[in-house]
């Protein structure tokens, strides 16, 4: 047999492998492209026009007009919208991205030293995550209100004050955080304990023999070696407190006076209605998410060169 | 050969999947007389009103068997009117529809709905404007043409616990002063009761626009705009912050429904609540009564009995490419009979809008409803297609007068006029 035809045999099953890769693939790509491709690129197309979805024909195009006024123009009351919206979701981003990775990092590095009962623990800590955003804002409401809320009738019987958690500021923030700390930590705390375990047992051993502290095995072989899981975390952590709704929405309705109002609760109720602006609306949901694009690509290049310093 | 047949497998998952993806594409027979008319009726209610509501299209499609069949569908609030507004374009939306009447005058506009007249003449069904409660007809009219028909009239009221009024020989309170009085006497006697609990949030917006009417005040001038910041909107914020603040017959910080479940336990002498929970607060097993908000927040000679009021209406949205005729009359059969048989949906707390529904001896035994007030003190919203966008800014800012003692009247009044004007700006273009 000459070489050639080898070759030539060789590309065929290559073609083959990769077919019934592609096959396996394919019902992924399909969902991948109804429910993320076509509605990105048809919400792209919409953020440049004056959309009318009752009448077709009185949509205008309007190029960067949506854009401009969310943007620049003071005098709209969708520049007022999005400039609030983006300030209180970054202020949610700042605010609970270190408590959603720190907290669960801590949690599994307790719960990797497997102490007793430590397999129940991981259960009820992570149980929280199965729960739909509406029975977990039901639970903690009853915990929050004031006038007979458990945290509240509490306090009172202690003999202090009522604090006004869902309705006065900074109590708003720290109950929409504390809520969703408890709600989410649960993925993050797994990820950060499989990569725990993967880390060789030895390391550590040859650290303390070495004569390092507790602090500095966990600086210099603990945290590098869980850069990958770091980064993953990080990066889904960060896009999920962009896309932040629920919490807000149902704890507080973006009181008091519009502070918890993040972005994603103005840019729904204007998407539909009678004198809705789905141009404007998707034009701010591009904003949103051109700046998530670009703070994972940051973080993951500074994660990147950690890694290889 | 494994392989194969796996490749083969997901071969035929894939085609099943894009076939299924094609969807079918309905096709429209032209009617023929004598057939039965089937009826895509949408609405909104969820609740305990949405079990009346079935057993009145049951017994609509009962007593019209082999004529018309009315298919129900409903879903909550928020995703109806995203529905009604993505399907009725794409020409999938109903045949009949109920919307809330402030709602008309802007579908209207945006022309998303038939003018009924026309299909009235037509089918030669008499549904007259007469037969109803004048105002809520007269405000379904948008440039002259008639949108939609009312079904029921809802509002909010004072509920008392019999109870405890009766415990200290009080009276049933005509106006403020008796009311504020009653109140603190029971506040005083009792442990744990409070007077008038008030939730922050809702329904907060029903009380204060009737507070405005009550001062003589307008949500919106005749050029649409904002009209609330003025004297009488200081003074209508100020009537109902005050019950809280100055009065001290609520306490401060009451969430959504922490107000009606003080209520329901006992741990309340008034409470002010929608027409549309009568039956929840039955169900509660609380001895109480119900009075109207007429005369409880301001001294306007013309207006201090008027309290504010919406209404449920019938519309037929401006979509159905297989309108005809007789599906016409059909529609106009189903709405006549609807608000004609509507003391049946009163049980659910509703004030039936036909005056045929409201002088059958079947509603005139139902209790309770009579308490929320004289029809003629109802009032409903001023009209304008922009009137979400020039009123609706004001309900954040009474919840922060009621949550806040050291609120600004004046600040949030302007405040709410400032994002209205923004809004309208918006939606004129």
């Amino acid at each position: 047999m000459n070489a050639d035809l080898v070759k030539k045999k060789k590309r065929i099953r290559n073609i083959k492998e990769n077919l019934s890769a592609y096959s396996f693939l394919f019902p992924y790509l399909l969902i991948f492209t109804v429910f993320f491709i076509f509605p990105f690129i048809y919400g792209l197309i919409i953020s440049f026009f004056d959309w009318n979805f009752f009448f077709p024909e009185r949509t205008e195009f309007v190029g960067f007009e949506n854009y401009f006024k969310i943007l620049f123009n003071s005098d709209s009351i969708y520049y007022t919208y999005f400039w609030n919206g983006l300030k209180n979701t970054v202020i949610f981003v700042v605010m609970s991205v270190p408590l959603l990775v720190g907290i669960p990092l801590v949690l599994s590095l307790f719960i990797d030293q497997q102490p007793y009962g430590y397999k129940f623990f991981r259960t009820i800590l992570f149980m929280p995550t199965v729960l739909s955003i509406s029975s977990v804002i039901l639970i903690w409401k009853w915990q929050f209100y004031n006038n007979g809320g458990f945290i509240n009738a509490l306090l009172v019987k202690m003999g202090f004050e009522e604090i006004p958690f869902l309705l006065q500021q900074p109590w708003a923030w720290l109950s929409i955080i504390v809520v969703t700390i408890w709600w989410t930590m649960g993925p993050n705390m797994v990820i950060f304990g499989a990569g725990l375990k993967n880390i060789d047992k030895t390391l550590y051993e040859a650290a303390r023999i070495d004569g390092a502290g507790e602090l500095h095995i966990f600086t210099k072989i603990t945290i590098p070696l869980l850069a990958p899981q770091m980064l993953i975390v990080m990066i889904t952590t960060v896009l999920a407190s962009f896309s932040v709704y629920g919490q807000p929405d149902l704890l507080t309705n973006g009181g008091p006076n519009q502070s918890t109002s993040v972005l994603m609760m103005y840019i729904r109720p204007m998407a539909y209605g009678t004198n809705a602006n789905p141009g404007v609306a998707t034009s701010m949901a591009v904003m949103l998410g051109l700046l998530m694009i670009t703070v994972s690509i940051v973080q993951s290049k500074i994660i990147n060169r950690r890694d290889k310093a | 050969m494994r392989k194969k047949l796996l490749s083969l497998l997901i071969l035929t998952v894939m085609i099943t999947l894009l076939s299924a993806c094609r969807g079918g594409g309905s096709t429209t027979e032209d009617p023929v007389e004598g057939e039965k008319i089937v009826l895509k009726y949408w609405n909104s209610l969820t609740g305990a009103d949405g079990d009346v509501m079935r057993q009145l299209v049951k017994q609509f499609n009962d007593a019209h068997k082999n004529e018309i069949e009315v298919v129900e569908t409903f879903v909550n609030e928020v995703d109806y009117y995203t529905n009604l507004n993505l399907l009725v374009p794409m020409r999938k939306g109903p045949d009949v529809a109920i919307m809330h009447s402030y709602l008309v005058q802007s579908y209207a506009d945006e022309g998303l709905l038939r003018p009924i007249e026309p299909m009235l003449e037509s089918s030669e069904i008499e549904i007259k404007a007469e037969d109803y409660i004048t105002d809520i007809f007269n405000s379904l009219y948008f440039e002259d043409e008639l949108y939609a028909i009312p079904l029921d009239v809802h509002t909010v009221g004072i509920y008392y616990n019999k109870t405890l009024l009766e415990k200290y020989d009080l009276e049933v309170p005509t106006n403020r002063e008796e009311l504020l009085a009653a109140a603190n006497t029971v506040q005083a006697g009792e442990e744990d009761v409070w007077g008038l609990p008030i939730s922050t949030v809702w329904p907060s917006e029903w009380i204060f626009t009737t507070s405005l009417y009550q001062n003589g005040g307008l949500e919106i001038n005749s050029e649409l705009n904002p009209a609330y910041n003025s004297p009488e909107g200081k003074a209508a914020l100020e009537a109902v912050a005050d019950l809280i603040h100055v009065e001290k017959v609520s306490p401060v910080n009451l969430s959504v429904d922490q107000d009606l479940f003080m209520f329901q336990s006992g741990k309340a002498l008034f409470h002010i609540q929608g027409s549309w929970m009568l039956r929840s607060i039955i169900e509660s097993k609380i001895e109480f009564g119900v009075i109207p908000l007429s005369n409880m927040f301001g001294t306007n000679t013309d207006t201090k009995n008027q309290i504010s009021a919406r209404s449920h209406t019938f519309v037929v949205p401006n979509d159905s490419t297989d309108m005809h005729e007789l599906k016409e009359a059909a529609v106009m059969t189903f709405i006549k009979y609807m608000t004609e048989n509507a003391y049946v949906w009163a049980q659910a707390g509703q004030i039936p809008a036909s005056n045929v529904a409201r002088a059958t001896a079947e509603y005139q035994a139902l209790p309770y409803l009579n308490g929320f007030g004289a029809i003629e003190n109802f009032r409903v919203a001023a009209q304008s297609p922009y009137f979400h966008e020039a009123y609706s800014p004001i309900y954040s800012r009474v919840t922060q007068a009621l949550a806040n003692s050291n609120y600004n009247a004046q600040t949030l009044l302007t405040a709410a006029e400032n994002e209205a004007l923004q809004l309208l700006a918006e939606a004129r273009q």
